[in-house]
């Protein structure tokens, strides 16, 4: 028996990588999404100096933002069934993970927006008898909004290439169909240049496509009416 | 009638109001005057709550400033005018000024709106109402600061040196809106530095300095019978 003989490439390791891209794309949409509401949502706590939920966010924060997300996955996929009736599978593992992770990086950004608005507008605001939550959605997050996008657009692709590290805890996702393949066919100039280019062309889209939002969200929320 | 009774502001070990009373009678223009640092701004500002008094008890009304659930109606009767504008850039002229009086008064869009053109008619502003603030001038965007104030229908106007921070040729636009509104009776208090103006349209001024209050008197006493040196010689230095 030769032990080389499955080393050639075949037409369904095709279908591997895009099973593998299937993956990547759905735990990084669906870690981003909750993720980004999550932030916000936390971000909002923070801000609004909310008694003890405030420093407990603070503290989650800086405790996610500084552990690798790799010892984060770990946690999760090994801790949590120890510690709790709740044993995650690989793909709930990465979801769970990279969605707190993501939310943690997303707080920082969106409480920098919020503080990013000025003081005098707070003063314009409550002055004229409105209470935090009318100045919070009528005046503030408007603005923010706007500073939010760029460094959130950050985040999103550099979480985008961080979800390959779920690869390890066993998702067929990308990196983990390009483990497979080189495991078998021992061509590691072939099967990662791939790899890496499918992440390179997802991440570009994915500029691509944020900066077309903010584009338009920007033209939305103009604060200068369309040159004439 | 806005009631100071003996008000102190500090922050940390820093005095900025030292025991100030008087009034501020309705119907009445009130300058106040002082030199930079006097504590001007921040006497208006525990007017309407912005700041919170270290001591004593300002009554607006009749109501206390010191009791929480009444500082969102002596907001509401304490319209305020800014130095830097404060405009909201993400919103229109039109849609600064009917902000407030529809999520906060809970006037109909559409009334609201109709109030909004015809103070922007007033202050000569009809055809910018669809203009965001950065396309102003500080001038215009001051007006429209008035506008917004005046749309909740206040009782009283507190206005903090609400020229100094545009260019003088565009004040003079600003200040006759001011004096039209003085004519017309409204209440205003007005912290300062342009003394002729002050002149022209208060009724009554306040000299402060170094957080305390020095003179609270006719604006023809203040400045036609003035025999106090230090007050002389601030009004001769700001002439000049």
């Amino acid at each position: 028996m030769n032990l080389y003989q499955y080393t050639a490439f075949v037409p369904h390791d095709a279908m591997l990588i895009w099973n593998g891209f299937l993956w990547t794309f759905g735990i990084f949409a669906s870690s981003t999404v909750l993720g980004s509401l999550l932030g916000f949502l936390l971000a909002l706590l923070l801000h609004a100096r909310v008694p003890i939920l405030a420093w407990l966010v603070a503290g989650f924060v800086e405790l996610f933002r500084n552990s690798p997300l790799l010892v984060q996955l770990f946690l999760v996929f090994y801790g949590l069934p120890v510690v709790t009736s709740f044993s995650p599978s690989a793909t709930e593992a990465a979801i769970l993970t990279m969605t707190v992770n993501t939310a943690a990086f997303m707080v920082v950004i969106v409480v920098a927006a919020l503080d990013a608005v000025p003081r005098g507008q707070w003063h314009a605001a409550i002055s004229s008898g409105m209470g935090y939550p009318q100045v919070m959605r009528l005046v503030v997050l408007p603005q923010a909004v706007r500073t939010v996008i760029p460094p959130a657009i950050v985040l999103a692709v550099g979480q985008l290439q961080t979800s390959s590290l779920v690869s390890i805890i066993g998702v067929n996702e990308l990196a983990r169909a390009g483990t497979i393949l080189n495991n078998r066919t021992l061509r590691p100039f072939i099967v990662w240049p791939v790899i890496g280019l499918i992440y390179f062309v997802m991440a570009k889209l994915l500029s691509h496509f944020a900066a077309r939002v903010e584009r338009r969200v920007r033209a939305r929320i103009t604060w200068f009416a369309p040159a004439t | 009638m806005i009631e100071l009774k003996a008000i102190g502001k500090s922050y940390g070990t820093l005095q900025v109001l030292n025991d100030i009373s008087m009034s501020f009678r309705d119907g009445e223009v009130t300058a106040v005057l002082g030199p930079s640092g006097a504590g001007k701004s921040t006497l208006i500002r525990c007017i309407n709550c912005l700041e919170i008094l270290s001591a004593g008890d300002i009554l607006v009304d009749g109501k206390s400033v010191r009791e929480r659930r009444n500082v969102r109606e002596i907001r509401r009767q304490c319209s305020m005018v800014f130095q830097q504008f404060n405009l909201y850039p993400h919103l229109t002229a039109l849609d600064n000024i009917i902000l407030a009086p529809v999520h906060v008064l809970g006037l109909a869009r559409e009334a609201a709106r109709q109030r909004a053109r015809e103070l922007l008619a007033m202050v000569g502003l009809a055809d910018k109402e669809r203009r965001y603030p950065a396309e102003l001038s500080g001038g215009e965007q001051q007006r429209v600061g008035i506008c917004r104030a005046l749309a909740m229908r206040p009782r009283h106007l507190l206005l903090d040196e609400v020229t100094s921070a545009i260019d003088p040729e565009m004040t003079a636009e600003v200040l006759r809106v001011i004096e039209n509104l003085a004519a017309q009776g409204t209440t205003m208090v007005l912290v300062t530095h342009e003394i002729d103006f002050a002149r022209r349209v208060a009724h009554r001024i306040a000299f402060i300095e170094r957080g305390r209050l020095i003179k609270h008197e006719s604006s023809d006493d203040f400045f036609g019978n003035q025999s106090d040196e230090r007050i002389l010689r601030f009004i001769q230095k700001m002439k000049h």
